[in-house]
């Protein structure tokens, strides 16, 4: 499948990108076909390449050493990700990459950026953009799980999972799709509990709960939990 | 001449903060959850107004004269 230079403009790091620019990145990428639950790379690779999804969708996840996994996020199309090898020379990448769903992306050699960042001040600043903006989240998340209620934690995620890769039904819904086991990773907490406030939730017409799919059926309230209203669950 | 101010009530949160972000100030004094929310993009303006039991005309009319106050000012 081969793309438009100028569709890499949609990448949020090559947002104010020449035309010329977006060229010599699709010159120097190498397309990848992923099968749905195959790997893009593994955490403790090299990051020699850095990518960017042009169809489908992955999902970033950290192992500790017991095997415990923990996702990290879910990357959609036209998201870079992988690119830490950009910015620190000989570096590792410190989660793995999974396919969700068959999926393409454009790998692009990460020493490759590096150069292009020397006379391209736009490309650092937007970088640093994307940087900044996952070390946020990933603040919110800390201060979510070391202070937050359980039911809290876990609206918080399936917000943040609705923002990210949610989908709006004729009827006015919100779905999505994940795991349950997934939503416990995210929330720091056990799929027992996760099921437990899912069914609550769902006694109560917040959600539709399915194995691999939710319904939001009144996303407010959802929202209010994940503010810390009142809990419906005592 | 005023300024165009095409709101709609199916317009999202998030359009009309994109094309408007000094609107944000009517929904903070409407003490509305909106600035901030994951869903703004999900959300549309009459389900804000439904959401915060006002109505949506109402809703609209004064989004729109806030709108219009600022572009007036700048």
């Amino acid at each position: 499948m081969a793309i438009d230079p100028l569709q890499l403009r949609r990448v949020s790091v090559f947002q104010n990108a020449t035309d010329d620019d977006l060229k010599l990145f699709t010159q120097n990428s190498v397309e990848r076909s992923i099968e749905e639950g195959e790997f893009f790379f593994f955490q403790g690779d090299s990051a020699v390449y850095f990518y960017v999804l042009i169809s489908g969708r992955a999902k970033l996840m950290q192992m500790n050493s017991a095997g415990q996994q923990v996702n990290l996020r879910t990357i959609n199309e036209w998201q870079m990700f992988g690119a830490l090898g950009v910015v620190r020379e000989n570096a590792t990448y410190p989660a793995t990459a999974q396919a969700l769903e068959h999926s393409t992306a454009l790998a692009i050699k990460s020493d490759f950026l590096r150069e292009m960042m020397q006379t391209r001040p736009y490309l650092s600043f937007d970088l640093m953009k994307l940087m900044t903006g996952y070390i946020q989240e990933m603040q919110e998340r800390y201060r979510e799980l070391a202070t937050e209620k359980v039911e809290r934690r876990i609206a918080h995620a399936m917000l943040r999972l609705a923002s990210q890769m949610g989908t709006k039904t004729i009827n006015g819904d919100i779905e999505l799709s994940f795991t349950r086991q997934d939503l416990a990773e995210m929330s720091g907490t056990t799929l027992y509990t996760v099921s437990r406030v899912l069914s609550e939730w769902e006694k109560q017409g917040l959600v539709e709960a399915g194995r691999e799919r939710v319904l939001i059926r009144r996303p407010h309230e959802l929202v209010r939990i994940s503010e810390g209203g009142e809990s419906i669950i005592g | 001449m005023d300024t165009i101010i095409d709101l709609q009530s199916e317009m999202t949160v998030e359009d009309v903060l994109k094309a408007w972000p000094d609107a944000y100030t009517v929904f903070l004094n409407g003490k509305a959850d909106c600035i901030g929310c994951f869903l703004q993009k999900f959300c549309t303006l009459r389900e804000v107004a439904e959401t915060y039991q006002v109505s949506p005309e109402e809703f609209l009319d004064v989004l729109e004269n806030h709108i219009r106050t600022i572009s007036k000012r700048s």
